[in-house]
Formats: C-alpha cells, sequence, structure tokens
C-alpha cells in the first residue's frame, strides 16, 4: 500500500465516519433526551451535552406510560398490524396466484383495474371509506367498541393492490413444471397454490408481511378518524395526541416516541434486506 | 375442465377483487360523485349538482396553485437528489467489512422510525436561536462560528428544510434496493470491463448503471408517487407556512375537507390529484422505458 | 368440492355477520340506555374529573338503567372527528363543543336546539357570556360548566426589581404603550420578557389571544351582519393593531417561536400572556410568585376574551330529554360545576356555583369572575369560523416572523371571503 492509498483510505474512513453520525444524530438525541429530565432537554438543547443522558432518568418513560397510555396503544397496534399482515396474506396470495397462473375471462381488465388502484391514496377517500366501514357500526353491540375498532383498522386495508402485484411478480417466476408434476398427483389448483406456490415464494411473502408492517405500524390518518375510545388508538395516533396535549413535556413525547420506534427496528432490522431484495427482482422483471 | 378453472380463478381472486372494490374503488367513485356536486362537510346527503362548478373553482384557488406548485418543487427536488445519493451510499457501502455494514446500518435507521416521530424530532433540531436556546443545528454552526440559520421559519428556507430531512429519512431504502441491485449484477462482466482496461467511471457507466437501470427505474418511479403525497412533514413542522411556503396539495384538501368544509371542492381536489399523478406516473414510465432501450 | 371451501366460508361468513348485525340493530337494545358523550381531551386532572362526574352520574341512575359512555379526543383532532361522525350519520347524543365552533355546528345542523329543555331560572343563573356563546341565529344550542378567562401573569421578584406595580383591577388595565414601556424596563434582567405561546399547536390559541386587542383597538374579523370579512380583516384598525403587536417581536419583546413550551414556570418570562388554565399549575410551582392583571388594551377601554367548552345535543340523538339529563348533571353546581372546576382552574358558570368557591373573591382568581361579569367578548359566532381562525392564526404566525402585516391581512382575508361566498352559493 502506498502512502498515497492510505491517505485515501484515512480520509473515505473519515467520510464514512462523517456521513454515518449525520445520520445518527437525530436518533441519538432522541434517545438521549428520552433519558433526561425535562429542565435538562431545555438547558442543553443545542449544545453537545444535550447528547448525553445525564442524570438518567426514567421519568419520561413512566410519564409516557401513565399520562400517554403507550401500552395498550402498542398492544393495539400489534394486533391491527398482524391481523392487516396474516389477513392480507390469506385474501392476496390466492388472488395474486389467480392472476399469474390461470386463465379467466376478465383476467386482464380486473387485473388492470386492481393496479390503478395502487395510486389512489388514502387521503382522497378517506371519508367515503369511512362512510363506507360506518354501516358496519351496529356489530359494536354484539362484539363490543375495541374489537370493532380493531377490525375497522385492519379489515379494509387486507387486500391491497401493491402486495397483489409483488406477489404476482414472483408466481410468474415460479417454472411452470413444479405445478405440472404436482397436477400429475391430482392435486387441484388450490393444492397446486397451497403445496407449491406458496412455499416456492417465501421471500415475496416475507416482504409483503414486512412492507405491510411498516405502513401500518406508521399510520396516522385512518387511526384519527376511526378510533374513539382510548383503548382502541394505535401508537402513533397516541404520540400524536401526547405531541400536542398540555402540558407539553419533550421528554415524555421522546420518551414515546422510542418505545414506538422500538418494534419498528426490531422488524426492520431483521427484515429490511429481505425487503429491497425482493423489491429488486420485482423491478427487474416489470 | 377450463369452466371449473375458471370457476377456481374467480374464487380465487373474489375476496380480494370484492374487499378492493369497497374499501377503495367505491370510495374513489363517491369521491368523483361528491365533486360535481356542492356539498358541505357535514352533510349526510350529496347535495346540489353542479356539474364542472368545483372544478373551476379549484383550478383557480390560489391556494391550490400554490399547494401544486410546492408539491412539484418538492418532488422534483427530492427525487433526482434522494435517487443519486442512494445510488452513491449503495455504491460506496457495497462491500464486505464492518465498515461498510456499519455505515449501511447508520443510513438504514431513519427508515426504521415513523414520519410522525420523526418530524416532532426534526422540528425541535431546526429550532431557530432564541432567548431561550436554539436547535441543535443552530447549536452546531454557533460553535463552529457560522451564522444561525431560520431554517423552518423563513418562507426560503422552510422547503429545503423539509427536503433534506425527507431525503435523509428515506435514502436508506432506496439505498438497500440499489444494493440488492448491485449484488445481482454478475461478477463476469466486471471483471472483463477490468480486463479490457476500462476505468472506474467507464466501468461505472457501461456495466454498473445498465445493470441496475430496471431498477433505478422501478426506484424512481415509486419515489416520485411517494414524493407526491407530501403531508405529514410540513403539517406537523410548519403547518403548510410560513406565507404558505410548504403548503401541500394533500394538506390542502384536508383543509378544504375540514375548515372550509366544502367537501364538493375538496373532492374535486382530489379528482385533479389523482389525474396528476396518474399522468405523472404514466409519462414518467414512458420516459424511463425509452431511457432503457437507448442504452 | 372441498377446493372452494375457503373462499366460500369467507363470503358466507361475511354475510352471515352483517345480517346478524342488521337485525341486532332493528331489534334494537333492551338493556340499559347509554347516552354517548364525546368530550375534548383536557389537562389530565381535567379528564379524570371528568370520568368521575360520568361516574357519579351511572352510580345515581344505576336503577333506571341509564348511563353516560364517555370518550375524549385531542383538541386539535377533535372537531375533525365530530365533522366525519356527522357526515356519516353517527354522531354521539352529546357534544362538548369549543365555544366558536357553535357557530359553523348549528349552521350546519350538526347541533339541535336545546330549546324548552332549558328552564328560565337555569337560564338566568347561567354567566350572559355563556348564553351568548351558545345562541346562534337567536336560538340557544349549547351551555358550559364553566368559562375562561385571559389574563397576563407576571412574575412578582422580576416586577418588583423593575419598580413596576401592575394593575389587579380591570378598569385600571394598563394601556398598549403601558405595558411595552414595562416590558422594556423588564428586558435588561430577563431571558423573554413577554410569553405568548407562539408555538401553540392550535389555530384557537391565537385567534382567542390576539383579537381582543383587535377588537379594544376598534378592528374585527367579520362582519357580524353581512358575514363579510374583506374589508373588515384587513381594515386601517385591526392592520394598525397587528402592526403594533408585530413590534413586540421586532424589539425582541417576545419570541416568534420557542422551544420551551413554558418559560414562565421556569422563571424565564417576566410576563405570561395566557389563560386561566395555567393556574393551577403556576399555584403547584412552589418557586414562582407571581400575579395576575389584565390584558392591555390598545383603545379606551379594555376587552376581555372569552368562550369555553360548552355542552350541546347532536341532531343524530335520538333521545333528546336522554341526552339533557347528562347535561343538566355536567352544569349541576355541586356534581358538574364543582369537581371540573377544581380540576381546571376555570371560572363556574353558573353564578350559584360560587358559592364553593371562596377563592372567587380574593385573587388571582377575583379578576377571572371580574371580567367575565364586566362583559366579556365572545368570539364571532359564523358558519365559515374554522376558516376564519385557521386563516388568522397563520397569518399572525407569519407577521410574528416577520411578514408583512398588511399584505399578509389581506390575503388571509382574501382566503376566507372566497369561503364564505362559496358558502352562500351551497346556501349554508
Amino acid at each position: 500500500m502506498t502512502r498515497s492509498g492510505h491517505t485515501v483510505r484515512a480520509l473515505t474512513a473519515l467520510a464514512a465516519l462523517f456521513v454515518g453520525v449525520t445520520f445518527l444524530i437525530p436518533v441519538i438525541w432522541m434517545f438521549a433526551a428520552s433519558l433526561k429530565p425535562e429542565s435538562a432537554i431545555h438547558r442543553d438543547v443545542g449544545a453537545v451535552r444535550s447528547f448525553v443522558p445525564a442524570p438518567p432518568t426514567l421519568e419520561n418513560y413512566r410519564g409516557a406510560f401513565h399520562r400517554g397510555d403507550v401500552g395498550i396503544t402498542l398492544v393495539n397496534t400489534l394486533i391491527v398490524v398482524t391481523v392487516i399482515t396474516l389477513g392480507g396474506l390469506l385474501v392476496n396470495g390466492p388472488a395474486a396466484f389467480a392472476f399469474a397462473r390461470m386463465r379467466f375471462r376478465g383476467c386482464e381488465l380486473l387485473f388492470l383495474l386492481i393496479v390503478t388502484t395502487i395510486i389512489i391514496p388514502l387521503e382522497l377517500i378517506v371519508i367515503p371509506l369511512f362512510m363506507t366501514v360506518r354501516t358496519t357500526r351496529g356489530l359494536v353491540e354484539i362484539i363490543g367498541e375495541r374489537p370493532w375498532t380493531l377490525a375497522a383498522l385492519s379489515i379494509p386495508f387486507m387486500a391491497k393492490a401493491f402486495n397483489i402485484f409483488l406477489l404476482r411478480q414472483y408466481f410468474l417466476a415460479l417454472p411452470r413444471s413444479l405445478e405440472e408434476a404436482a397436477f400429475m398427483d391430482g392435486v387441484g389448483w388450490w393444492g397446486v397454490y397451497w403445496r407449491v406456490a406458496l412455499p416456492n415464494a417465501k421471500t415475496a411473502i416475507t416482504t409483503v408481511i414486512l412492507l405491510d408492517f411498516i405502513v401500518h405500524w406508521n399510520d396516522f390518518l385512518w387511526p384519527l378518524v376511526i378510533c374513539q375510545a382510548a383503548n382502541t388508538r394505535t401508537v402513533q395516533l397516541g404520540l400524536g395526541n401526547f405531541f400536542t396535549q398540555p402540558p407539553i413535556s419533550w421528554g415524555a413525547i421522546m420518551a414515546y416516541a422510542v418505545l414506538a420506534t422500538i418494534p419498528m427496528m426490531l422488524i426492520l432490522g431483521v427484515g429490511q434486506k429481505r425487503i429491497a431484495q425482493s423489491l429488486v427482482t420485482t423491478g427487474i422483471r416489470e | 375442465m377450463a369452466r371449473r378453472e375458471m370457476l377456481t380463478a374467480y374464487m380465487f381472486v373474489a375476496p380480494a377483487i370484492l374487499m378492493i372494490a369497497a374499501f377503495v374503488l367505491w370510495p374513489a367513485v363517491i369521491t368523483f360523485h361528491t365533486s360535481l356536486h356542492r356539498t358541505t362537510l357535514t352533510d349526510p346527503g350529496p347535495g346540489e349538482y353542479c356539474g364542472v362548478e368545483n372544478y373551476r373553482a379549484v383550478m383557480s384557488d390560489p391556494e391550490f396553485r400554490r399547494s401544486a406548485i410546492n408539491t412539484i418543487v418538492f418532488t422534483v427536488l427530492v427525487v433526482p437528489a434522494q435517487t443519486v445519493l442512494a445510488l452513491l451510499l449503495a455504491q460506496w457501502t457495497n462491500g464486505p467489512g464492518w465498515a461498510s455494514r456499519s455505515l449501511r446500518l447508520a443510513v438504514l435507521i431513519p427508515t426504521m422510525i415513523s414520519l410522525t416521530v420523526l418530524s416532532v424530532l426534526w422540528k425541535l433540531l431546526y429550532e431557530p436561536v432564541s432567548a431561550t436556546g436554539s436547535g441543535l443545528f443552530n447549536g452546531i454552526l454557533t460553535s463552529l462560528h457560522l451564522p444561525p440559520q431560520p431554517f423552518l421559519t423563513s418562507p426560503r428556507q422552510a422547503m429545503p428544510a423539509i427536503v433534506v430531512m425527507s431525503i435523509w429519512q428515506g435514502v436508506g431504502f432506496q439505498m438497500m434496493i440499489f444494493l440488492c441491485a448491485l449484488q445481482q449484477i454478475p461478477a463476469q462482466l466486471r471483471e472483463a470491463a477490468l480486463l479490457d482496461g476500462a476505468g472506474r467511471w467507464r466501468r461505472f457507466c457501461h456495466v454498473t448503471l445498465p445493470g441496475i437501470a430496471p431498477t433505478a427505474a422501478f426506484v424512481v418511479m415509486m419515489t416520485t408517487i411517494f414524493a407526491l403525497k407530501l403531508f405529514v412533514q410540513p403539517f406537523l413542522m410548519t403547518r403548510g407556512g410560513p406565507q404558505g411556503s410548504t403548503l401541500s396539495i394533500v394538506q390542502f384538501i384536508y383543509e378544504t375537507t375540514f375548515f372550509r368544509r366544502d367537501l364538493g371542492l375538496a373532492c374535486a381536489a382530489g379528482a385533479v390529484f389523482f389525474v396528476g399523478v396518474s399522468t405523472i406516473a404514466v409519462v414518467l414510465r414512458r420516459m424511463l422505458r425509452a431511457a432503457e432501450c437507448l442504452r | 368440492m372441498r377446493r372452494f371451501t375457503v373462499p366460500a366460508a369467507f363470503v358466507a361468513g361475511t354475510v352471515l355477520v352483517s345480517t346478524i348485525a342488521q337485525c341486532n340493530r332493528q331489534s334494537g337494545s333492551t338493556g340499559a340506555r347509554v347516552i354517548m358523550v364525546w368530550a375534548h381531551h383536557g389537562q389530565e386532572r381535567e379528564n379524570a374529573a371528568m370520568r368521575r362526574i360520568a361516574e357519579a352520574f351511572n352510580e345515581r341512575h344505576r336503577d333506571q338503567q341509564i348511563r353516560i359512555d364517555i370518550s375524549f379526543f385531542p383538541d386539535r383532532q377533535y372537531a375533525d372527528k365530530v365533522s366525519i361522525a356527522s357526515a356519516s350519520a353517527s354522531l354521539p347524543d352529546v357534544l362538548d363543543i369549543d365555544g366558536p365552533y357553535v357557530g359553523p355546528w348549528a349552521a350546519e345542523g350538526v347541533l339541535q336546539p336545546l330549546g324548552y329543555l332549558v328552564s328560565e331560572k337555569l337560564r338566568t343563573d347561567m354567566l350572559p357570556s355563556l348564553l351568548e356563546q351558545g345562541t346562534y341565529d337567536g336560538k340557544l344550542y349549547a351551555l358550559g360548566a364553566f368559562e375562561s378567562a385571559l389574563v397576563v401573569y407576571y412574575n412578582r421578584d422580576i416586577i418588583e426589581n423593575a419598580g413596576l406595580d401592575p394593575p389587579d383591577r380591570l378598569a385600571g388595565a394598563w394601556t398598549w404603550s403601558e405595558f411595552v414601556e414595562a416590558l422594556m424596563r423588564v428586558k435588561p434582567h430577563v431571558t423573554i420578557p413577554l410569553s405568548l405561546h407562539m408555538d401553540d399547536h392550535s389555530d384557537e390559541w391565537f385567534t382567542y389571544a390576539f383579537s381582543p386587542l383587535i377588537w379594544s383597538n376598534g378592528g374585527g374579523l367579520i362582519d357580524p351582519d353581512s358575514g363579510n370579512v374583506l374589508g373588515v380583516l384587513d381594515s386601517r384598525p385591526t392592520i394598525e393593531a397587528v402592526r403594533r403587536w408585530q413590534r413586540l417581536f421586532e424589539k425582541g419583546l417576545a419570541q416568534g417561536t420557542s422551544t420551551n413550551p413554558n418559560p414562565f414556570a421556569a422563571g424565564l418570562a417576566a410576563f405570561d400572556w395566557t389563560g386561566h388554565w395555567m393556574l393551577p399549575g403556576f399555584e403547584q410551582t412552589t418557586a414562582l410568585r407571581f400575579g395576575v392583571m389584565p390584558l392591555p388594551s390598545m383603545g379606551d377601554k379594555p376587552v376581555c376574551a372569552s368562550g369555553s367548552w360548552c355542552w350541546g345535543i347532536s341532531r343524530d340523538c335520538r333521545d333528546r330529554s336522554l341526552a339533557w339529563q347528562a347535561i343538566r348533571w355536567f352544569l349541576d353546581p355541586a356534581q358538574g360545576i364543582r369537581p371540573i372546576v377544581q380540576a381546571n382552574g376555570a371560572v363556574p358558570g353558573r353564578r350559584s356555583a360560587f358559592e364553593y368557591f371562596p377563592e372567587y373573591d380574593r385573587m388571582p382568581r377575583r379578576l377571572f369572575r371580574e371580567q367575565l361579569e364586566g362583559g366579556a367578548h365572545p368570539r364571532p359566532r359564523t358558519p365559515v369560523y374554522l376558516s376564519l381562525t385557521s386563516a388568522l392564526a397563520r397569518a399572525l404566525r407569519d407577521i410574528a416572523l416577520g411578514a408583512d402585516v398588511e399584505r399578509t391581512l389581506r390575503r388571509a382575508a382574501e382566503s376566507v371571503q372566497r369561503v364564505a361566498d362559496r358558502q352562500g352559493r351551497r346556501g349554508g
């Protein structure tokens, strides 16, 4: 290695350090602030000291749990996201498979119709959608307020054009020989789907699950419209409330934000690479 | 057999089709229907038919025009910058070793945090200098003996500030996609180029770029659609201000619905927005396809 | 056949469930009668008190099988929530209404008039500003358990250092120039001379807090008869009042933006322009010695802000007398007003309720009472109120950051006027 090579390497490392720190600073700040007493946050704001959680305290987290009900909102969000992802798989999977493999009248038209809905933003249809969902409000008397709200938060988002599109791309790529072999064994379409197509599309399925998880963990507008009772709220809505509701305490808000973030980090830390991989594959075949 | 297959196929697609019809298409139809009527937000009925009056009103509304311009400016600033930056980062961190891996992770962290959380956080970081202190960024500027900046409180800096924050948040995800695309380029191609004596730049242009072009097209498309839906960041950080400089189309629709209570107008704006997004998507697709064919 | 089971079961299940739901709704509920109540999310103490009030009601009415079911929503989302519920005809029976919303919601038919439900005795017992606030187009739509008071708090230690002696009576309110002079006097000794809460997230704060200045200068927001905004919100006296207000920021007497939501409690601000709701918190801050004074006036006499949350019956309520039972409970001096006022520090809304609060004979609360009895100015009641308040808030935020007053107010007036014109065409 020459001397100039060393210099280049050192410079590169320095640049990498700088870029990394740039991306991490705000996040570290958030964690640090969540561990500091309120007065210290205001005192240190804008100074290097604001990254040091000293003296550390869990008071903010207590505040987030007691005043902000962060516990129940986390549980609710987890339920909603689970129902959306698993239910979505049951609905989108077969549809994607049919569009990829089976021939039926109106196939192209239906697929086009579905794909067009990808660009309809929720903001555009939120009120009519709410009116539609409200027609099932009578169910509250049978199943109760919280289950109804959680269902209303999840069921409308189970079927998703983008996911159908993504899964279809995967099913298209499966070699036909696999299913022909299965047909020889006397299984029907359902069997082919269940025993051949699904097990071979694990990457795509993980992707769809993770994408759904990201999107719906972060939902704000729809919970805002649907949730009534405090015990039915989701974590982002809870944070939005907590952020605007006096007395405003930045420490507790940051603690809430940290708690709202941790599950995402756990899930995405595991799955980020997988998502990207399958998106690339989809992009290539598009 | 064919009939049975068809029947099965319908059974396969029915749940998805029915749900999309009920939860997306039907509400969209209602939106379009409402845009042709004089409707107040709290009216349970559709109101009086008024033809394209709402469309005429929305197109001549200065706030709507402002919001459309702002949204387009945001998109034009974010999409190219974020894509190029993501590509550079991907190229840079494409390799083994702990340095690359930790840098990748650092860039990815912001994408794991919701926009709500990040908007709240960045508003605090961007805080201008005042008697009670300043935000982190101005603290850094001051300690470097640079002049403090107003950031979100200035009509000229607010949109760039939101652009920077959005790029910071979104670039990691794109980088990851590019990274995977880079790793799928066959190593032989690279080696062949190397043997031909191609320099760094030529290798990038002739091997890497063509290899990731389809992915890039996909990424640009998704980012554009996402950018056009801009709402949470300005809504929580500036409420569309100062002086309307960060008002986005979605916020215009939101405020027309809930403040002006003019559902007809809001739905017309929504329909215009929808047509705009679709057109941009189609045009972009054509352009990207054409670019791909050229090479 | 087997391969059809899953999707078929799904469809059948959906149909079955919705049929059951339909039947159940038609048969009507047999058990307890529930009064659905929606309330805004106030401070924690306030919500807890509201919950206790509802529980006490349920306890008392157990034999009659009547129950209040109360839900809370944060201020900023509350109005959106009600609007959507109204559009889908699913409003609760009883609504908590922020004073200025009485106009839009009455005009749009979200609320129904209280009419004969309100006895003459109750009417005469209510604070006059509350009756005025609840009335739209000659009909009473809402009544509140408490009123609000906007005052200027001052830090005694700082004030005494500067040798100032703020007034404690409405009649002795400072003029604007006296006030600015006082701020200049304290400026060298304090981080922030005046805290104006410009970082407040709600648009409502700006209209509530600063329109008294506009009124005291002879300006206005909207013409009550014609409903015109153009020519009022951008009239000379309004522009002049706002320009004088803007100088506070130019001279560094107040902050256009702030990281600290409560500098006064931390001892960083000499004066705090805020409402009664901050009082309990200040009283609990032991290190803080403070007093209150009325708002300064730009004209001959002071103008006070008023208005607060009040209760009304929604259009979708089927049993008005049942809903009224809940509201009457909320307005009951002992059962409703006493606990809520103890929690939020507001001014009791009924004259007869003052007997529970001897502190209203002493400062600082005596000033609250004096302001409301001395004729407080309610915010305009108009169908376009929400556009008005959001446009004004946006304008004031920009002006505090240095935008041109005349141009900004003109643009705001034009934007609200457009809304009013379109609304006129829609026929309300």
